[in-house]
């Protein structure tokens, strides 16, 4: 069964830069949300076993989320990708729940260590 | 004021092309004050000469003017970003530099180095994400007082219109640091669409 993954980031480009990471025959079911109301929703309904999650967002940002989910319970693999790459930012995610954290931008050389080192791909 | 230059999709570009170079600079500026920063969204706006400068001088919502810091770059689109300090970003500034007695002239200097470090670490990703290497000119510092004759100052009577690109940064408790505007003139708007083209054509 495929895998789900939310991509969460205000930014289009963004979103199809992380996509276009992703390596190319994993199974995967992809969302997209442009704010973190939108990506809780969206955990809500199901849509989030990984959640790419951006930190500075309008409406609601990623370290909101992180916070919100972990009152919940977190039941979600979240991996913060951020160009908001401050340490006290980093420990900050990681304390919040968040289990990596990359820095923007994304990149497959980037992303597949991390995918690998949780077995989240193969 | 709308985007007319821009489409959607090379104004979302150009703002998380921004957003990782304020990135670069935020964390620069947390290392530097050892405090955590918080980032704004970047905004993107194209702005007339006269709206640029109420955009930088309401920076800290306050009307009053504070002291700016200016910087050229060159690459084949050039511009200029300009930096000013708010009273929380130069009194936490002062008090890392030791300073008790702040000397103007000292304060010139250090300020001309945060800025110079904000500017070098965004200006620069902005351009590496865009495929392009860039030089620098030195910074110039103005007090206060240039806001009253800015647009002679730096020479954007010439423009009719500014890309501005607007990142702001504050503490923790809401105080602001510091903020920085790259400007980009009618002649290099056109060159930075087409750069940004580039970008999205290979997605």
């Amino acid at each position: 069964m495929a895998l789900s993954v939310l991509v969460v980031d205000d930014s289009a480009l963004a979103r199809k830069i992380l996509i276009n990471s992703l390596p190319p025959d994993w199974d995967v079911d992809i969302t997209q949300a442009t704010n973190g109301v939108e990506a809780l929703r969206l955990y809500h309904d199901g849509k989030a076993s990984v959640m790419f999650l951006d930190l500075t967002m309008p409406e609601m940002d990623g370290f909101q989320v992180l916070a919100q989910l972990r009152q919940e319970g977190l039941d979600v693999f979240v991996i913060v990708v951020s160009a908001d790459v401050q340490v006290g930012a980093i420990e900050r995610a990681k304390a919040l729940g968040a289990m990596a954290f990359i820095q923007k931008p994304i990149n497959p050389a980037k992303l597949l260590p991390v995918l690998k080192e949780y077995g989240l791909y193969e | 004021m709308n985007n007319r230059d821009l489409t959607e999709l090379q104004r979302d570009a150009l703002q998380e092309i921004t957003n990782v170079g304020m990135g670069k600079a935020g964390a620069a500026l947390a290392h530097l004050l050892g405090t955590f920063v918080t980032l704004s969204v970047p905004r993107i706006q194209l702005v007339s000469v006269d709206e640029l400068i109420s955009v930088l001088r309401d920076a800290d919502h306050t009307g009053s003017a504070t002291p700016l810091v200016r910087q050229a770059f060159q690459s084949d689109i050039s511009g200029e970003a300009v930096v000013s300090f708010g009273p929380d970003g130069r009194s936490e500034l002062r008090e890392l530099m030791g300073y008790d007695h702040p000397e103007s002239g000292l304060e010139h200097e250090m300020l001309s180095d945060v800025a110079n470090l904000l500017v070098g670490s965004c200006v620069r990703s902005v351009f590496e994400q865009l495929g392009r290497s860039l030089s620098f000119s030195a910074p110039t510092f103005f007090d206060a007082s240039a806001w009253l004759d800015l647009p002679e100052r730096v020479k954007m009577a010439q423009w009719e219109v500014a890309l501005l690109l607007h990142v702001h940064f504050t503490l923790e408790n809401g105080g602001f640091v510091a903020q920085l505007a790259m400007l980009l003139p009618d002649n290099a708007i056109t060159r930075m669409t087409l750069a940004l083209n580039t970008v999205l054509d290979t997605l």
